[in-house]
């Protein structure tokens, strides 16, 4: 039995002495009557015993109501085991958090934490009475909403509920999605708070089925994020915190091997794919995994060479391999299998890997064909130095086996009409241009001006290069196409700078006069090459000549995103309408004498990744981290309309698309997303779970346990029955109390009233 | 006629005042004659005056002296009446009205007036624990004032117990008369009402007036209360009169009830009268038992 109350509180008993002090107070104030009639007075010894008893009664009740009144707003409580027993325990909501990191997949003691977990919930519900509300979420990256099972026609993250019908519990639990990455359990407690907040009952239970693993619960990081959240919201002392141990004791390091995320080299959708990963090894020695399998779009594609035990160096072994794919969507999966099938491993067999939740990765591909229309300013078709270097470079491959997909079409200014930003610039019917390169086109009639306006406005993308045409043309640029601000044109020319003949000093001291594209953090997805950490000479393009553009007004929404080494402008963007543009301060073909196409060799990578960066064609929009967004956009005509949803655990969903893009919100559980559009087109998502958890598998200690504790008022039990008794499940007596209180009351008032009636 | 003393009635002039407008504005309003028959008891000879009847000349004194003396006489009154006032503590109680004695007073000096100006002996008798004085019934012109005299000078006072001091009187009343008593009245209700019985075996008429202020009959008390005995000095009671005012009630109202029940059982006439009422209530009592005697 336990009993508990606010001590602060109980100052207040202090005001039982009113009523005696009340009394005393009118005995001092009286009035003095000269009284002839005495004998009256005299009253007889049972009447003088009988208002003895009721001013005394009446006293102690007056007492006897502030000391319940002051007992009452202490908010008692009391823990009595037999109550529990007779069914006198109040109804309670509790929040069952399961661990969804990649740990809980640890099969050492055969079953896993995973299974365990969802054993150990449905014998926990079981237990509960009538009347308890439940909810299940489960901790990976995100806080995943188990039960009451989301709803399966919103494509929006559906917000976690409490619900009484518990016996659909079992079939949520059946359908756990399986554990993967690494998950945040603070976050998930923060969940559980929000969902207890919107019920107002006393004995409310959080309790997290967990596989024990110190790292995403006692670990440095976690413990600054639980001290985060104690501050951001402090538990109901009456809010029991419970912490269930699924694997009590188990080795402190099992072995695990990790298969890292997989990325695209290039981050680019290219017909010819090459994808890159990394085997992570803990526990005992490499030796080459059973297999190393790739999966295309479901079904088996070969076998990758288990890497040799020569490659393995920091804990790791880099993975690489390519594939050739046709236009669409595509799902490319790397399974590796350290272990042989149980039946053929031979005796003594060591296990090498004891966490399957991290041996799968997926990556979608978007391969398609990239439409582009070129525009040379020049009034003859260009040869060799204008557009159609800038041609060559973005249809270049890298052999027979890896056909471009970019379909471009190259014109002159004086060919250039409206209706080809709307034809198709190759043999197929959906390459509708969605880039236009204008290469130092000197002048646009009114026609062009409005037809390339409306192309940016409705979504598509331009690439301006400047060169000696434009500088003929300065004021109309910075006057029609830039008009203040109002038009596309990202920000006005300022003048032409440099010599196109001027030379490199053989002086090594000497400065050189030209200008280069400075290395750089930039942040922008196209300029990877001119990171510090890449190794490729793009910032030894020479440029003697170069335009000097303005610098952007701050609130205009242009954006330098890479500079010369005088620190002018190089490239600047900035979005239009729907659409955008990039202006380049210099040509990007052969004029005005620059090495680029002769000298740098990622000269036409550079031109690649602002070319894919301008058609949005990156692989990022498919493979997302949990709890992102996808997008859907086609690039043809097709309409909107009715689409389906596979998410990677669950029913599919059925939904309708509105508009383009369609966005799908609910992408918390890691995994593949499959989506057929209206026209019945299938492209696939990815939200790749992270790979940290299954590095250090250490479990707990009892110093690490308590060290949480001491953050957040966790207890640590396994016994299902023992977390029903409590000690967070006490009794509230204020319901009692207030009762008792109104009973008193009116004992109170009937007792004055028959006083009163007596006079 | 009732002949006053100016210089008297400039001393006594307060209650005479009082007396004298209480009675002759109550018999105006009756227009009936309180004369009653009288006797011829001489009292005393005067000169005579023109204007005197002859027929009451003294003729033998005038063979004595040669002078003219008219006799004059006495008139012999049909009744023997004693005003008994009670004049202890208990009797000094005033509410909002005036004291019970100051009420006991007015109604005893119109009595005075009233039966002096019937030609009746008016006696006065006051007393707390034991008597204080004791004027013997007349029914003379001067005697108004030596009663309204003796009553102006007393003041309530002191311990009552009343049935002793009734009973004393009792032995010295030999003459049978009626006796007004004004009292409160508060005693043991046994003891006093044996003593009012020694008056009737005496064959006294005993007409009693109880005297009572509102305040002693409704209680109307609501703040805690100290309650000073006006008869033992230094006896107090502190009291919440709401809790005691149903007790009390009962008590005073078995009191009230036994005595008048006890009284009229013995054929003493009993009349409450409340200080909050007019004094001349008292006297159309009183007239209206005479009526009937």
């Amino acid at each position: 039995m336990a009993f508990g109350l606010n001590l602060l509180m109980l100052f207040g008993l202090a005001a039982v002495a009113i009523p005696p002090i009340i009394h005393l107070l009118n005995r001092r104030r009286y009035d003095v009557v000269h009284w002839g009639a005495m004998q009256f007075l005299k009253i007889s010894e049972a009447t003088r015993r009988r208002l003895l008893i009721e001013e005394l009664l009446l006293m102690a009740m007056r007492m006897l109501l502030i000391a319940v009144l002051v007992i009452g707003l202490a908010s008692p409580w009391i823990l009595l085991s037999f109550l529990d027993r007779l069914g006198m325990q109040e109804n309670r909501d509790v929040v069952i958090i399961i661990d969804g990191s990649a740990s809980m997949s640890l099969r050492e003691a055969g079953t896993s934490p995973h299974q365990q977990a969802q054993e150990w919930a449905r014998d926990f519900i079981g237990k509960l009475r009538p009347g308890d509300s439940v909810a299940i979420l489960q901790a990976q990256q995100q806080v995943i909403p188990v039960f009451p099972s989301p709803s399966i026609d919103s494509s929006t993250n559906a917000t976690p509920t409490l619900t009484h019908a518990l016996e659909n519990a079992d079939a949520a639990l059946s359908e756990l999605p399986p554990p993967a990455g690494s998950c945040d359990m603070p976050l998930a407690v923060d969940s559980a708070y929000q969902i207890l907040a919107a019920s107002h009952r006393p004995h409310q239970d959080v309790i997290i089925l967990t596989d024990g693993q110190r790292k995403g619960f006692a670990d440095e990081s976690t413990k600054s994020r639980w001290r985060r959240l104690r501050q951001k919201a402090e538990p109901s002392e009456h809010t029991g915190l419970w912490v269930v141990n699924l694997q009590g004791e188990r080795t402190a390091a099992p072995a695990n091997w990790i298969l890292g995320s997989v990325h695209s080299g290039r981050a680019l959708a290219l017909q010819r794919t090459s994808l890159e990963s990394a085997l992570r090894l803990h526990g005992e020695a490499y030796e080459p995994p059973h297999s190393l399998r790739v999966e295309l779009d479901g079904a088996p594609a070969g076998n990758l060479p288990a890497p040799s035990p020569g490659d393995f160096r920091n804990g790791q072994i880099p993975l690489g391999f390519a594939k050739s794919l046709s236009p669409g969507s595509h799902l490319l999966s790397l399974i590796v299998e350290p272990d042989p099938p149980p039946e053929q491993r031979p005796q003594g067999y060591v296990i090498r890997d004891q966490v399957p939740a991290d041996n799968r990765q997926d990556f979608a591909v978007m391969v398609r064909l990239l439409p582009v229309l070129l525009v040379d300013g020049g009034n003859q078709k260009p040869d060799k130095r204008g557009a159609d270097l800038l041609q060559t470079a973005l249809t270049s491959t890298t052999g027979p086996d890896d056909p471009t997909l970019v379909r471009p079409r190259l014109v002159t200014l004086n060919d250039f009409v409206p209706s080809m930003l709307t034809e198709p610039t190759g043999p197929e019917p959906d390459t509708k241009p969605r880039v236009v390169i204008f290469c130092d086109v000197p002048e646009l009639t009114d026609q062009q001006e409005q037809a390339v306006t409306q192309f940016i406005d409705g979504g598509g993308h331009m690439l301006v290069t400047l060169g000696e045409r434009a500088h003929r043309n300065k004021d109309y640029y910075n006057q029609r196409l830039y008009r203040r601000g109002e038009g596309w044109l990202p920000i006005t020319l300022d003048d032409v700078q440099g010599d196109e003949f001027s030379v490199v000093s053989s002086d090594p001291a000497a400065r050189d006069p030209a200008v280069h594209p400075r290395r750089s953090n930039y942040t922008h997805p196209a300029l990877g090459l001119l990171r510090p950490e890449s190794l490729v000479d793009l910032d030894r393009a020479r440029f003697p000549r170069w335009w000097k553009l303005d610098e952007p007004p701050a609130a205009s929404g242009a954006a330098v995103i890479a500079r010369f080494d005088n620190d002018q402008p190089f490239l600047v963007e900035r979005a239009f309408g729907k659409g955008g543009v990039i202006l380049s301060a210099v040509p990007l073909d052969e004029s005005w004498r620059t090495n680029l196409h002769r000298s740098i060799t990622a000269a036409t990578p550079f031109l690649h990744e602002l070319f894919y960066h301008l058609i949005g064609a990156r692989s990022a929009a498919f493979n997302l981290v949990p709890g992102r967004p996808l997008a859907y956009e086609p690039f043809d005509d097709e309409a909107p309309g009715s689409l389906t949803i596979q998410p990677p655990h669950g029913p599919k969903k059925d939904l309708v698309a509105d508009h383009w893009p369609f966005i799908y919100s609910d992408t918390r559980v890691a995994g593949v997303y499959r989506l057929t559009s209206p026209a019945g087109k299938t492209v696939y998502y990815v939200v790749q779970p992270d790979t940290d958890d299954g590095d250090d598998l250490t479990p707990a200690s009892d110093q690490d346990r308590k060290s949480v504790a001491d953050i957040m008022p966790f207890a640590y039990s396994e016994d299902a029955q023992a977390i029903l008794r409590g000690p967070g499940q006490p009794l509230q007596l204020w319901w009692w109390i207030l009762v008792g209180f109104i009973a008193l009351l009116c004992f109170e008032v009937w007792l004055t009233r028959r006083i009163a009636m007596n006079r | 006629m009732i002949r006053f003393d100016p210089t008297s009635l400039a001393r006594y002039g307060r209650l005479l005042l009082v007396a004298r407008n209480l009675v002759e504005g109550f018999l105006t309003g009756m227009h009936k004659s309180p004369y009653k028959g009288y006797s011829v008891e001489f009292a005393e000879h005067r000169q005579y005056y023109p204007g005197d009847e002859i027929r009451h000349i003294d003729w033998r004194a005038f063979g004595k002296t040669d002078r003219y003396y008219v006799k004059e006489y006495e008139e012999e009154t049909n009744l023997r009446a004693h005003l008994i006032v009670d004049a202890s503590g208990s009797m000094a109680y005033s509410g909002k009205h005036g004291s019970k004695f100051q009420y006991a007073q007015y109604v005893a000096a119109s009595l005075a007036y009233l039966m002096l100006h019937q030609r009746d002996a008016v006696g006065l008798v006051t007393h707390d624990t034991r008597l204080r004085q004791k004027i013997q019934p007349k029914a003379s012109s001067k005697h108004l004032i030596h009663l309204l005299h003796t009553l102006e000078r007393t003041e309530p006072g002191g311990e009552t117990s009343l049935a002793s001091v009734w009973h004393d009187l009792a032995a010295q009343l030999k003459r049978r008369a009626m006796l007004i008593i004004l009292s409160d009245c508060f005693d043991e209700i046994g003891p006093l009402l044996r003593a009012l019985y020694h008056f009737r075996h005496n064959n006294h008429e005993v007409v009693l007036f109880h005297v009572l202020a509102p305040e002693e009959m409704e209680f109307p008390f609501r703040k805690w209360t100290q309650f000073r005995n006006l008869e033992v000095t230094g006896h107090k009671l502190l009291v919440d009169p709401q809790r005691l005012r149903k007790e009390y009630l009962n008590n005073f109202e078995t009191f009230c009830t036994d005595l008048r029940d006890n009284v009229r059982r013995m054929q003493v006439d009993y009349y409450l009268l409340r200080t909050d009422e007019p004094v001349d209530r008292a006297l159309g009592l009183y007239l209206n038992r005479r009526l009937h005697l």
